[in-house]
């Protein structure tokens, strides 16, 4: 057999030590070259693989066991049914613990975890064995199964001759294998006479495999499979220990002294929620996205012991507030006054619990912004040039980016607007455009120059990317916070404009640019200095104390710019000590009932509404938690809603706190009865500190909505044990039977104790009712979150609880269906985006606000306007296709044409003249 | 920072990266459609999807590894059966959280694992060529139907993208899995990304043109797409 092969292998990777064990026992001739780890051999790999192999034809093999199995078929041994089910065992079930154990040895330096890891597979294999009384895995001869298995196993068998412990027929099976001439070789080697730590680096390079197998687990709340938890006796000990324990007097949340600064002893916390623009009433998506986020955060860290702050204000500069002044016929400051209040209602409403809601237009943001200005200026991070601004004549101004469309320069797409093509993403500059027009008069615009200052970012580009390597591996940004600042990275920073030709805005202090105002992106994110400055004169205990401060954002993926580039730039270049963001918390999108893109921007179920749907707070919160679009766009639906609350907050948590309660109350006259903890009392002891273990450490990384999945965890083992032990038929037999009642009732209704802490952050309203219908000590609320959680006994024997009543009610089909039409309104297509501060920048100042309801139903034709949304999608997929491919130009303009048709009736049949042409829906 | 422009600039990264494959790729499709003109014009409706019972799972399957979905082997393995030939159906169970598959078997102790009761089966229908023809191939067949059940069963709906990208390049001179025969491979590949395929927007399927096209390519091969709806790759 004259095979040239070069198998490529790499030291110290235990999958090696099978390929050259198999080559030694098979005497296969080939060639090996040892190549260094980061090697990337196998063409079509996108990651490095070892080993490899090149066969004389065909493709590289990537996988040892194919390689092994390949070299025994060379060297004249088939593989039998038996043989390919061993070797399939060997990399679904073996590997993966396998991987764990060493990850445990080596890397961890825990040995002795190493037996407890791999005892399930270990014991499967002696069970195996011993049936089938055979020599080897396939028979009484060697075959490819045992050297592969043998190989896998070596690194970590031989060294230890504990971990095997009684299970002779492995023992048996295992030392014909170590006295192999071919294995010990290929072990020699691989490992180089080092042991388990030849394999350091190899490992050092793995994924963390426990971690993965958290995660796994963790995306869907309650929707994954439930599978069965193994509960060691350490485990449940350890609970029964903290059980047992003493509640501690830690102050409450609702008790913080105002106003709060920084401590030395403590960790201190600055949380910011994007700051909502002024002009709309906000919707559902903005909610979820900053605001909610970013109060369950806060106040769970209260509940941490932490010393949290957390700002918000509305946003109220610009052009855009001037245009609804105009309209409502009042002043802008008046605009603001009343929809500061609006807001201010709608975060009451869903008991957004802020340090300080405060508000851009005050003394203090002028001070503050003036003072970054001057610094930049006097650092010389400012540049001035002299920019070519469009002036409608006609409407006798000059024109905000959105303002204007026409032509991109780019790609040629016909309604490009001023800042952006929605078509090839670029961005524009407004004067670029072929053929501008005005969006309100139609009118062509004229060119008019004006001097403007702007922010050298190419300058202080080197500065923010140290800060960011440090700040985003130190700190918890999301995965779209940390892509989408990369790309804006990768593309090179450009200076930007920071002065506008407006008259509502924070003052240029500079002599030179006395009639301008700072451009909203640049002032808009002082916003949060200068309301913490509201708050307390201390405001730079906050702000300019970054060894002292951790710093979270809270926004929707479209402030990320802002937040990680633009802002810090400007903060850096003030050089003035300033707490830049530690943890950047972005979300996606929530989407409304399905509809993937928004034709009119706007529209759908407002913060306002919300509390007329008789839907209580706490439910909205639940549901709007439970969808919360964290690491993909996720949907709204009424239905679901409805399903979420029936099933999980009626079904499975109400239903376990009522009947705990009510055990109480009805078998034992309204006291805790006494507990006597039996094996399973333990074991459900440690499941719920597991659930409440991980709760913990998904908050401290701000996953929101994968922690909330616990606490129904929690209430569905409650819920299974109630079913299991059956106290109420226990109640009614004999004075044993009785006891065990007892215990039973009594863990459930500490249980529920433990869940109206875990729900606090969450549903606050439905927290104090539990602890009030139980009569909860009020220290509860401080200890059980505390380190790595603390499920203690905190309604002891005796406690006497309060009148226990349900907690959720049901939502029915019908009332559901009359509110998804109540809000399907027009709208064949709605979309929750976010309008903050960065948004609107992006927007800037939207044409017009969008139409109110009533008078856009006139000639609305919902049936048609869906058929019309649907068919504008695919003749623009159509288009983009086209494009793609690069057909030819006068099919692809009449394509365009129809598409632009499409868009214009699509608009008519919603209800809305054509005239200012509508937001251009952006698809997401 | 929209998908749209994201998608946009991956678009055009890919006409300067692949243009030559992307021409291979167009005439393959004007052939195909020739070839198939009914089944590969017909865009299956949202309806068709629901009524399988495979869809129905929809929400569990975007979130967790697939072998979490419960009778998903014993579902695929029943096809094979079908596409098989074979007469009398099997009976199977599934053991453990992972729900692998099991298969009773009258010579001896029960067969465990989709991979290993797949390649039984092909042997039992007496279709060796299935396995592949050589030892090199048979390695080949062995090593995808291993991937299968080891990177794509325990992918997420992030990780599935590294998965079809590694997966294209491989198929970019490629016919089948195993070169220029039909194989195992073939099958149980496709049956393992078309979970992901159903969910996918045609313009994310077309970042992965020769997938795109060997996937076409499979669910045509006759008596192959069994309990599973076609996947379309037209607009």
């Amino acid at each position: 057999d004259a095979t040239s092969d070069p198998a490529c292998l790499l030291m110290s990777n235990p999958h090696c030590l099978k390929v050259l064990a198999a080559l030694e026992e098979t005497g296969v001739k080939c060639d090996v070259q040892y190549v260094s780890h980061e090697e990337r051999v196998v063409p079509f790999i996108s990651r490095p693989v070892l080993p490899a192999l090149l066969p004389p034809t065909g493709p590289h093999l990537f996988s040892s066991n194919a390689i092994c199995s390949y070299l025994f078929e060379v060297g004249g041994k088939d593989c039998s049914d038996l043989c390919n089910q061993w070797l399939e065992w060997e990399t679904t079930e073996l590997q993966p613990m396998l991987l764990q154990a060493l990850h445990m040895a080596v890397v961890l330096e825990k040995g002795s975890e190493v037996s407890k890891v791999l005892q399930g597979p270990l014991n499967y294999l002696d069970q195996s064995l011993s049936k089938q009384n055979t020599a080897y895995l396939t028979g009484e001869t060697l075959s490819v199964a045992d050297i592969v298995m043998w190989a896998a196993l070596y690194p970590i068998l031989s060294g230890s001759s504990t971990i095997l412990g009684e299970r002779n027929s492995v023992k048996a099976w295992f030392e014909r294998g170590a006295k192999l001439q071919s294995i010990q070789s290929a072990a020699q080697k691989v490992l180089q006479g080092k042991g388990l730590q030849g394999m350091k680096t190899f490992l050092q390079r793995q994924p963390n495999p426990q971690s993965k197998e958290i995660q796994t687990c963790t995306s869907s709340p309650a929707e994954a499979e439930e599978s069965e938890r193994v509960v060691s006796e350490e485990e449940m000990e350890a609970a029964a220990l903290t059980w047992s324990k003493e509640l501690q007097d830690w102050p409450l949340p609702e008790d913080r002294q105002h106003p709060i600064l920084p401590q030395e002893d403590k960790k201190n916390i600055l949380v910011t929620s994007a700051l909502p623009y002024v002009n709309n009433v906000p919707h559902l998506g903005n909610i979820i996205g900053c605001v909610l986020s970013a109060d369950v955060f806060s106040r769970y860290s209260r509940l941490r012991g932490w010393n949290v702050l957390f700002v918000c204000g509305t946003d109220e500069y610009g052009t855009a507030t001037e245009n609804k002044a105009i309209e409502e016929g009042l002043t802008p400051q008046e605009i603001c006054d009343k929809y500061h209040a609006i807001h201010s209602a709608i975060y009451k409403w869903f008991q957004i619990d802020f340090d300080f809601f405060g508000r851009t237009t005050t003394e203090k943001q002028t001070v503050i912004a003036q003072d970054i200005f001057w610094r930049l200026h006097k650092n010389n991070f400012l540049l001035e040039d002299t920019v070519e601004q469009l002036r409608c004549e006609n409407c006798q101004r000059f024109l905000a980016d959105r303002f204007v469309e026409g032509i991109c320069p780019h790609c040629a797409y016909p309604e490009a607007r001023g800042d952006q093509c929605d078509k090839c993403g670029r961005l524009i500059n407004a004067v670029e455009l072929k053929e501008p027009q005005c969006k309100i008069c139609r009118k062509t615009p004229i060119i008019c120059s004006s001097k403007h200052l702007f922010l050298d970012l190419p300058k202080l580009e080197i500065q923010l990317e140290q800060w960011l390597d440090k700040s985003t591996s130190t700190g918890d940004w999301t995965a779209n916070a940390k892509q989408i600042t990369r790309s804006w990275l990768r593309d090179g920073l450009k200076p930007r404009c920071i002065t506008r030709d407006l008259k509502w805005g924070t003052p240029v202090p500079h002599p030179d640019f006395k009639e301008k105002v700072f451009y909203v992106w640049f002032d808009a994110p002082i916003g949060y200095l200068s309301i913490t400055a509201n708050y307390t004169d201390k405001w730079e205990k906050w702000w300019k104390n970054p060894p002292q401060v951790e710093l979270y954002n809270f926004m929707a993926k479209d402030n990320v710019p802002f937040h990680s580039v633009v802002f810090p730039c400007s903060l850096l270049g003030a050089q003035d000590n300033y707490t830049l963001v530690n943890h950047l918390v972005a979300t996606e999108y929530l989407n409304y009932e399905d509809t993937k893109f928004s034709k009119s921007r706007g529209v759908g179920v407002f913060g306002d509404m919300a509390k007329e749907t008789d839907i209580p707070c706490d439910v909205w919160r639940f549901y709007l938690l439970y969808v919360r679009p964290e690491g993909q766009d996720s949907s709204f639906s009424w239905a679901d809603l409805a399903t979420k609350n029936n099933s999980e907050l009626l079904n499975n948590l109400g239903n376990f706190i009522n009947r705990a309660g009510m055990f109480v109350t009805k078998f034992f006259e309204g006291c805790v009865p006494a507990m006597v903890l039996q094996q399973e009392d333990k074991k459900l002891l440690a499941l719920v500190a597991w659930e409440l273990q991980q709760y913990i450490q998904l908050m401290d990384k701000v996953k929101i909505r994968d922690s909330l999945k616990h606490i129904l965890n929690i209430s569905r083992h409650g819920n299974q044990y109630i079913q299991v032990n059956e106290p109420w038929k226990n109640i009614k037999a004999g004075d044993a039977e009785r006891q065990r009642a007892g215990t039973v009732t009594g863990v459930s209704v500490n249980i529920a104790c433990l869940l109206s802490v875990m729900l606090y952050p969450y549903m606050p309203t439905t927290s104090q009712t539990i602890r009030d219908q139980l009569n909860c000590p009020q220290s509860v609320i401080g200890t059980m979150l505390r380190g790595n959680g603390n499920f203690v006994c905190a309604l002891g024997a005796g406690h006497r609880v309060g009148a226990v009543s349900p907690l959720f009610q049901k939502l029915e089909g019908d009332q559901i269906e009359a509110l998804k039409k109540r809000f399907s309104g027009q709208q064949s297509s709605v979309c929750f985006h976010p309008q903050t501060t960065a948004q609107k920048v992006a927007s800037s100042e939207a044409a017009t606000a969008p139409a109110p309801a009533a008078e856009a139903t006139a000639a609305a034709d919902p049936e048609r306007a869906k058929q019309l949304s649907q068919a504008v999608v695919e003749q623009g997929e159509k288009v983009r296709n086209l494009k793609a491919q690069k057909a030819e130009k006068a099919l692809i303009t009449a394509e365009v044409t129809l598409l632009l048709d499409l868009k214009k009736q699509l608009v008519l049949a919603e209800g809305k003249t054509p005239e200012p042409a509508p937001q251009k829906g952006k698809k997401k | 920072m929209h998908h749209e422009i994201i998608y946009l600039f991956i678009v055009a990264q890919f006409l300067i990266l692949y243009h030559d494959a992307i021409l291979r790729y167009i005439l393959l499709r004007l052939f195909m459609d020739w070839v198939f003109p009914i089944s590969s014009l017909s865009c299956q409706s949202d309806v068709d999807r629901r009524d399988l019972a495979l869809s129905s799972n929809h929400i569990t399957r975007m979130f967790c590894p697939i072998s979490a979905v419960p009778n998903m082997a014993p579902r695929e393995l029943s096809a094979l059966e079908k596409f098989l030939g074979l007469k009398k159906p099997h009976k199977y169970s599934t053991q453990g959280v992972k729900k692998v598959p099991v298969l009773q078997i009258n010579s001896g102790p029960p067969l465990v694992g989709l991979g290993t009761i797949a390649c039984h089966l092909v042997k039992e229908a007496k279709r060796p060529d299935l396995l592949g023809d050589s030892a090199e191939s048979r390695a080949v067949v062995q090593q995808w139907i291993e991937h299968r059940v080891t990177k794509l069963d325990r992918c997420r709906k992030d990780d599935v993208k590294t998965f079809l990208k590694d997966l294209d390049h491989y198929l970019q001179d490629m016919v089948y899995l195993a070169g220029n025969h039909f194989t195992l491979a073939d099958i149980l590949i496709y049956y393992g990304i078309h979970p992901f395929m159903v969910d996918m927007a045609i313009h994310e399927k077309e970042q992965f043109i020769n997938v795109t096209r060997w996937f076409d390519h499979v669910q045509h091969y006759p008596g192959v797409q069994h309990h599973l709806p076609l996947v379309t790759f037209c607009r």
